[in-house]
């Protein structure tokens, strides 16, 4: 499962357990990203145990590409019944900050960024 | 019968007719002055001579204006006077005349050709007609200079009327007048698909032999080619459609679309009589009804022009209040605070603010509402009330935050979220109590152009999570001399012309440019260079988010307190 526009892709790999942000994410509002949550609800929905989300190759997420994640977070959070790891790039200086707010919402939530 | 809409103003001068104007809005002043609506220059007209008001029930009125010469209604002095059609508006030498539509002429008006009652029943034939055509089958239609002036009055005309039912009447009886020849003349809407009957427009205009019948086959042939066709029952001396004439009567018919969604085609159906199935004709209604189409698409434009118009007063308006809700700068003890706030749209989801309290410290609050717009905007108005009521309630630091946390937990839309960055700082000392909530830290800036970030323990932004976690208030200080900048991440992602962000790291180099360039300014001046220097960094490139900070500068020099004295409040320690 994949949504993509000119300037980002998202795409869900279930075989390996991982939602692949790419490229530019900067909608203009939480809205916006209706598609990227229900892809993000697809996948909490496949009874997988851990679902890694890999931001490395995202070069940018806006504040509601962040509220987004963090609604998504709170769901999963709330259902108990799947881990999430994040992954981060220490190139992208922005990532280190915006992304340790997702462990913020979720403690529980592991990051990795390197 | 009072107006209620589509009224004009015929304005003469003497025997000449000057111009007609439509009445829009619900005041129209007349007068001298090249600044009213309608100006009639003359010295004997004041220069805001009278206004015509439509009151709630859309009525006009006419008021005189305490005008030097006085205005009269038919031959009558009037200092205000409910408008009828045909009244006649007296100003000096000028001459008003009240009238429901731009060609009324209440000395010279023509008694109306028969127009059907809207309940009036349309009759559909199925049978066969003679070939429909349209202007690719005919020769090059021969169009007399008097037909093509009569158009261009058409024109003018559809420009001039408002309604959309009034133009479709205006249409279809010059189809029917004695330039046009049409037998009758009616709006339909059709389906462009399945077999839904059509639907009258408006009442059929006739001039000779009835309502028509309308020929399905015609429609569907206009449906299908998307263009005019035309076709008579009479075309070639087939003995059958002779026959069938004597049904479907004796005529040509055009049938035009002037309109319609992608479910529907709005037609001109004209009727003619049967020797008139010629390509000048259809041409001729062809014309007819593309300058009803131009002109419904330029009233639409007019429509959406003014919502537009009225959209940008409203939200100019918010704007402002927006702006209101930003304390003008000011200083307090040995601070000296000045702010920076700039939607990128005409309102925005930054929120900063600045509160004096009873014990001599300042409540700074910055915080940047998830989105743009005026959703944001509404939220970030909310919290500045909230902030307000709790500052006076005497929460301190951390229970104003959980507080608002719930607050924002309960009201926020889904995805929705606040970040914010809440000290707490004491001029004397310098001492901040800082609480952090996904927000970018605060700078602290010397005058020698060192800057580094606050200590912080960062909170998940606000609106997320509606737990009561302990709210950790971490401390720093601000030294003498030093300058704290609290700012929104608009600023650290603004982008220059390459697209190339700004970034933490260029933010405070920037800070520190101003703060070195900049000894002994104020925080206004210092502001304003920080400001400038962002612009500058920005260059033309177009901002994608809110631009707000807080600059806090610790200064020696003792002012008097010259800070709003309506936001002391009794914050706790």
């Amino acid at each position: 499962m994949i949504v993509e526009d000119k300037e980002y892709s998202v795409a869900f790999e279930q075989t390996e357990q991982r939602v692949r942000f790419e490229g530019q994410l900067r909608l203009r509002s939480p809205r916006d990203y209706g598609p990227i949550l229900d892809l993000l609800r697809t996948a909490h929905q496949s009874g997988i145990d851990t679902l890694v989300l890999d931001f490395r190759n995202l070069d940018m997420l806006n504040s509601s590409g962040i509220g987004t994640m963090g609604a998504f977070l709170v769901e999963v959070r709330k259902a108990k019944n799947m881990s999430i790891k994040v992954l981060g790039s220490a190139a992208k200086r922005w990532q280190g900050r915006t992304l340790s707010t997702l462990k913020k919402i979720w403690p529980q939530v592991e990051l990795i960024i390197d | 019968m009072a107006a209620t809409s589509n009224s004009f103003l015929q304005i003469r001068r003497g025997d000449q007719l000057l111009r007609v104007v439509p009445l829009i809005g619900n005041r129209m002043v007349a007068g001298r002055s090249p600044e009213v609506e309608l100006v009639l220059q003359s010295d004997t007209v004041s220069r805001q001579h009278l206004e015509l008001v439509r009151d709630e029930n859309g009525r006009w009125w006419v008021r005189d204006l305490a005008s030097r010469n006085g205005t009269a209604v038919n031959g009558q002095q009037i200092t205000a006077h409910l408008l009828t059609y045909s009244d006649v508006i007296q100003i000096e030498d000028y001459t008003l005349v009240f009238v429901r539509s731009p060609n009324d002429d209440p000395k010279a008006r023509p008694e109306p050709r028969h127009v059907a009652t809207p309940s009036i029943q349309l009759t559909m034939v199925d049978s066969p007609v003679g070939p429909v055509r349209s202007l690719r089958d005919l020769g090059a239609p021969k169009i007399d200079a008097s037909h093509l002036s009569r158009l261009v009055s058409l024109s003018a005309e559809l420009l001039a009327t408002e309604e959309s039912g009034d133009r479709l009447g205006t249409l279809c009886s010059l189809m029917i007048s004695r330039d046009m020849r049409g037998t009758a003349a009616l709006g339909l809407r059709v389906a462009v698909r399945g077999d839904d009957e059509p639907v009258l427009l408006r009442p059929p205009s006739v001039a000779s032999g009835g309502v028509p019948h309308i020929s399905r086959t015609v429609l569907r042939a206009v449906i299908a080619q998307g263009t005019p066709v035309l076709a008579s029952t009479a075309a070639s001396g087939n003995k059958d459609l002779l026959k069938l004439s004597i049904v479907v009567q004796a005529m040509s018919a055009v049938a035009v679309p002037i309109g319609g969604d992608g479910d529907h085609l709005d037609i001109l159906y004209v009727t003619f009589p049967s020797n008139y199935a010629t390509a000048e004709w259809l041409a001729l209604a062809s014309l007819a009804g593309e300058l009803y189409r131009q002109a419904d698409a330029a009233w639409v434009a007019r429509q959406a022009a003014q919502d537009q118009a009225v959209l940008e007063e409203e939200l100019e308006r918010a704007h402002d209040i927006q702006t209101r809700l930003v304390p003008d700068d000011f200083r307090v003890g040995m601070l000296d605070i000045g702010f920076g706030f700039e939607a990128c749209k005409w309102v925005g989801g930054d929120y900063v603010d600045a509160l004096p309290l009873h014990d001599g410290r300042v409540l700074i609050t910055v915080m940047d509402v998830c989105g743009k717009g005026l959703e944001a905007a509404l939220v970030a108005a909310g919290l500045h009330t909230t902030v307000h009521v709790l500052v006076h309630e005497g929460l301190g630091l951390a229970p104003l935050v959980a507080s608002l946390n719930r607050y924002l937990c309960e009201t926020l839309p889904p995805a929705s979220f606040v970040t914010m960055c809440a000290l707490v700082l004491d001029p004397e000392t310098g001492a901040i109590e800082h609480v952090n909530c996904g927000h970018p830290p605060p700078l602290v800036a010397g005058r020698s152009g060192t800057v580094r970030e606050i200590s912080i323990h960062e909170h998940a932004p606000l609106g997320f999570v509606d737990v009561d976690e302990e709210i950790i208030v971490t401390r720093d200080n601000l030294p003498m001399d030093h300058a704290l900048v609290l700012y929104t991440d608009g600023l650290s992602e603004l982008v220059d012309e390459n697209d190339e962000m700004l970034c933490v790291e260029g933010l405070s180099t920037l800070i520190g440019e101003v703060g070195a360039a900049s000894r002994n300014a104020s925080a206004t001046a210092l502001a304003s260079s920080l400001r400038g220097a962002l612009a500058a960094y920005q260059g033309t490139a177009v901002a994608a988010d809110d631009l707000s900070f807080i600059l806090v500068l610790r200064t020696a020099s003792s002012a008097m307190r010259t800070g709003p004295l309506r936001a002391a409040s009794a914050l706790t320690s």
